[in-house]
């Protein structure tokens, strides 16, 4: 197999901050193949945004980064200066969630999209309007003349959006980083948004990494998904793999409190208690164990590592869920009412 | 003018607690324009029901559940709640009702007054409305709700609310919500800015306090599985109308109006039969200052006709207790089943 | 506004369009762990120690303090000379002691800067409060009355009343004060129309509570901090607006001293004497300086965003 478009070996991203240092990211490793989709899904405080920044070379001076990221086989972590200037937002291009974040509200549409072309490609003013054009119309903007012509705001949240990905797309990016692209959308918005993402990856052959705290978003787009975890991934499975056999509890119970459409009408819910660790304060073990139904002493005492258990999946826990062990963990969790962790499995006071 | 009828309203019953006729709610939008948010909206909550408010953003949703607790009251339309018409009481007569409505906000860090105390945010309705003189009463209550909603009154109470996490927070504000004993939470996106492991605790912690309080809910929300989950009875609305009414087991299984059947053709699971009906949902949501004569959805609707174009359709019964305004409703004997993933 | 050279009396003493920090829809992350109200009362409590104990200092302690002597005292054997030790910062036209003057000033100056934003908070914080909370008529009457007395010119306005008037110390005040009023509710204003849309004030309407209730339980204690912090940025102006009354000749009148007027004094001679205009024009600059530093901390500490990880 040959090197993979992206590669993340054990990244560590902390945050100085006036209460402590808030490690964000902690051992986080990702291989991405030329045209594969990328799902990154958790939580907030998981480090999905935080991963996708540190790759578009984003964080800001107080982050203290460690480890590897290649991509294409350069060291982005020590790019050339020269190669610098044309890579971010040309090669591997981002969509932030917020289409207004990209958006210069004092610009016309057109100036926006040309923009970058005329730069980084060397365009000339006609032929960047000419592709300006094409590209507002694979997105699916009608009249793309008159909308070069408008302002971010005379557009509706969804048209913004749209407007954001053709910029993005402008220079041909190898890899596309969609960070939460359809959260601020409305439902039948954000099925649009997704359809023309992943059509427009087919066509190009490019690569995407999508930041979503969706599983059901992630689940149609993906090829592989990676569920993330305070700054750790827990498991990471082609995405059929991940829907119809997960093995980590914390997967396992994210599906689980995910109200679902088939269900009738108030069907009970199974929430995860609790609630995240502090970034400040992180605990020796696992960092589900606290909230996790299955723990026992071990996952307390060590940091689980993502193992290889298949094609694709790779999961990091002590007790997968279906495995004997995890079972016997889990009645004997049951049968105490608490876990070794020390969640109460009956009370549903939150713990302060 | 053409309302979408009164056809839902279940005045046979006798247990309504909210009758909503004719609610009309426009803000001015400069320049002498009217924003018209909501025209002509008529349904009824029964006792201890929850009635679920769905639509994209623009639909009118909040607006409609906020003007049923008269914030602000509705610009014409009636408001029925417990034999009184809410739109008729003024000043004292209306602060005086306002105990029996109480409300749950979106952003659950914004919703809590940064510079109080838990306690005194939960106990602020007591002291707008006196407990006991001796404040036993008080500390009393506070305690218990705090305990009901599951945070420990001895350490949250002294806390203030930016040491809490969102669903913490949200927990708080169902207490404040609760102290007075209400009849009626008016529940706005109350799990949209919470993590999707929070939202369940959220809601369960929601159906809990209403078996335990005997409350009624009005609960607003874009995401069509949770309103599913929490409600007794879905109401979809467009462009400030009502486009259909139904039990909710009831709509998700036989949706009629397209635009229904588009919302849910729209909910990102990898099979979903409606799938194509989201797909054809063309165009953008018209303006609310100019909304589209005949039905507000034939702009984007795929079934629409000269018809739809002139004429506004009314509610119809088009199955039991299932209410449909709509020219041509999708009627099957097919139940569509969205399988979950 | 650091620049206290020019303190732009004749366009505008009060900058008209006011950075008001975004009352904060996120976690505010309120300093130490002592909560919410009790820091209001430390940055209260700094602002009033600072000019409570210079005034106070400088009121008791200047007659005693060794270097002062009476600052109207003239010294016919030594005008106009140079600093020294025994006149640290040189002497005036007729001889006076140019620190004790400085010093005696500071106490009339101060206490306009004091005594103008305690009334311009009180009533133009009352203003902004009301304006920004019920809106409606009492906003359309406010925003008249601020707009129509921004939109004379200072100077003008201040002539006017100084001329029409007395060149007293009342009047004086009083005319400071009109400029200060406006300016200020303006910002409180501002910042009440932002919190007054907050969900806790919803909250508290749902809850039944009454609006005068809400006004002062919920909307004030949100609005204090950008008013205590402008409190410190106004004295700061108002400083550098006294004494540019004073320099033009429209303050207070001889003899009584204040800042501007003992660098308008020393102006005239300014080639021979530059320390009667550099050293006192030092201790304004200074004061309003760290009057500035106050005011711009605090607005930068209730401004905080929450940090975006994750």
């Amino acid at each position: 197999m040959s090197e993979p478009q992206l590669k993340v070996e054990d990244l560590r991203v902390a945050f100085a901050t006036p209460r402590g240092s808030v490690q964000a990211i902690d051992g986080l490793n990702i291989s991405l193949e030329q045209g594969e989709t990328l799902a990154i899904v958790g939580e907030s405080g998981s480090g999905k945004s935080v991963t996708v920044r540190t790759v578009m070379n984003l964080l800001p001076s107080t982050a203290s980064i460690e480890g590897n990221i290649t991509f294409d086989g350069l060291d982005l972590r020590n790019v050339p200066k020269d190669r610098a200037k044309h890579l971010w937002g040309v090669d591997v291009a981002m969509i932030f969630q917020d289409p207004m974040t990209s958006l210069n509200p004092v610009k016309r549409i057109g100036s926006q999209i040309t923009e970058s072309m005329r730069y980084h490609l060397k365009y000339s003013k006609g032929q960047a309007k000419a592709k300006a054009i094409e590209l507002l119309t694979q997105v699916g903007i009608p009249e793309p003349e008159k909308r070069m012509r408008q302002y971010p705001h005379e557009l509706s949240g969804g048209m913004r959006q749209r407007v954001v990905i053709a910029m993005a797309l402008a220079c041909e990016p190898k890899l596309l980083i969609a960070d939460e692209p359809t959260t601020a959308l409305d439902v039948t918005v954000q099925k649009h948004i997704l359809d023309l993402l992943g059509e427009l990856q087919r066509e190009r052959g490019m690569s995407m990494i999508l930041i979503t705290h969706d599983l059901g978003v992630a689940g149609g787009r993906a090829d592989q998904i990676a569920v993330m975890y305070a700054g750790r991934i827990m498991e990471e499975a082609p995405a059929s793999t991940i829907f119809s056999s997960m093995r980590h509890p914390y997967t396992e119970a994210l599906f689980e409190s995910i109200p679902s459409v088939s269900d009738p009408s108030h069907t009970r819910l199974t929430p995860i208690p609790g609630r995240p660790p502090d970034l400040l304060n992180l605990p020796t073990g696992c960092r589900y164990a606290a909230r996790c139904r299955y723990a026992q002493v071990s996952c307390t005492e060590a940091l689980p590592s993502l193992e290889s258990i298949g094609t694709n999946h790779s999961v990091a826990c002590y007790l997968p869920v279906g495995s004997s062990a995890a079972i016997d963990a889990r009645a004997q969790n049951e049968a105490a009412g608490v876990t070794a962790a020390g969640l109460d499995l009956h009370s549903n006071m939150e713990i302060l | 003018m053409a309302g979408s009828g009164h056809a839902p309203l279940r005045d046979d019953r006798d247990d309504i607690l909210i009758r909503v006729k004719d609610l009309v709610m426009e803000f001015p939008a400069g320049g002498g324009k009217v924003v018209h948010a909501v025209s002509g909206v008529t349904f009824d909550v029964a006792e201890g029901e929850t009635l679920g408010l769905v639509g994209e953003s623009g639909s009118g949703k909040s607006t409609t559940a906020k003007a049923v607790i008269q914030l602000p009251r509705p610009t014409s339309g009636s408001v029925w709640f417990r034999g009184q018409e809410l739109t008729e009481l003024k000043g004292e007569a209306l602060r005086k009702v306002r105990p029996e409505l109480q409300m749950i906000f979106q952003d659950p860090i914004s919703s809590l007054n940064p510079r109080r105390k838990v306690s005194d945010v939960v106990g602020e309705g007591i002291r707008v409305w006196g407990g006991s003189t001796d404040g036993q009463f008080t500390e009393a209550r506070i305690n218990e709700i705090l305990e009901a909603v599951g945070l420990d009154p001895k350490i949250a109470g002294e806390r203030y609310p930016h040491e809490f996490s969102g669903g913490q927070a949200q927990r708080i504000s169902v207490a404040r919500s609760l102290v007075l004993d209400p009849k009626v939470i008016v529940c706005d996106e109350p799990v949209s800015a919470l993590d999707v492991s929070v939202q369940a605790q959220i809601l369960n912690l929601l159906e809990d306090m209403k078996e335990r309080y005997g409350l009624t809910l009005l609960f607003i929300s874009h995401d069509l599985s949770v309103v599913k989950n929490i409600s007794d009875r879905v109401a979809v609305m467009y462009l400030g109308k009502l486009c259909e009414i139904s039990p909710s087991d009831e709509l998700y299984a036989n949706p009629a109006h397209p635009y229904t059947r588009a919302l849910l053709g729209a909910i990102p699971e990898p099979d979903n039969p409606l799938a194509a009906e989201a797909e054809t949902l063309s165009g953008e949501l018209p303006s609310p200052i100019t909304p589209p004569p005949g039905c507000r959805f034939h702009t984007r609707c795929k079934y629409a006709t000269d018809k739809c174009r002139e004429d506004e359709p009314q509610m119809e019964e088009i199955r039991p207790d299932h209410f449909v305004a709509c020219w041509h409703p999708v009627i099957t004997d097919n139940p569509v089943t969205i399988k979950a993933s | 506004m650091s620049d206290t050279t020019d303190p732009g009396v004749g366009t505008q003493a009060f900058p008209s369009t006011p950075k008001v920090p975004s009352a904060p829809s996120k976690p505010i992350k309120v300093p130490r762990r002592s909560g919410g109200g009790n820091w209001l009362f430390r940055l209260a409590a700094a602002w009033l120690i600072f000019i409570i104990s210079v005034t106070i200092l400088f009121a008791i302690f200047g007659d005693a303090l060794p270097l002062l002597s009476d600052p109207t005292l003239k010294d016919a054997s030594a005008i106009k000379q140079g600093p020294s030790w025994e006149h640290p910062f040189g002497t005036a036209t007729f001889g006076q002691d140019v620190l004790s003057r400085v010093v005696e000033g500071g106490k009339i100056s101060l206490f306009v800067a004091t005594v103008v934003t305690a009334i311009g908070i009180f009533v133009g914080g009352a203003m902004g409060l009301l304006a920004g909370y019920y809106r409606g008529w009492v906003d359309t009457v406010v925003r008249l009355l601020v707009n129509t007395t921004l939109s004379i010119p200072a100077l003008l306005l201040v002539i006017f009343i100084v001329a029409v008037r007395s060149q007293s110390l009342a009047n004086v005040i009083f005319a400071v004060t009109l400029l200060a009023i406006p300016a200020l509710a303006r910002i409180v204003r501002a910042s009440t129309l932002q919190v007054a849309d907050r969900e806790y004030v919803k909250a508290a309407e749902v809850l039944g509570a009454k609006r005068s209730s809400i006004l002062i339980r919920e909307v004030l204690p949100n609005v204090m901090p950008t008013l205590i912090s402008f409190a410190f940025l106004t004295t700061g102006i108002i400083l550098v607006a006294e004494s540019t009354l004073s320099f033009l000749g429209l303050s207070v009148e001889a003899p009584t001293i204040t800042w501007g007027s003992i660098i308008s004094e020393g102006r005239i001679s300014f080639a021979e004497t530059p320390h009667m205009v550099f050293l006192p024009a030092l201790v304004l600059f200074l004061t309003v300086l760290s009057l500035n530093f106050v005011g711009d901390q605090l607005l930068k500490r209730y401004d905080i965003k929450e940090a975006a990880i994750g």
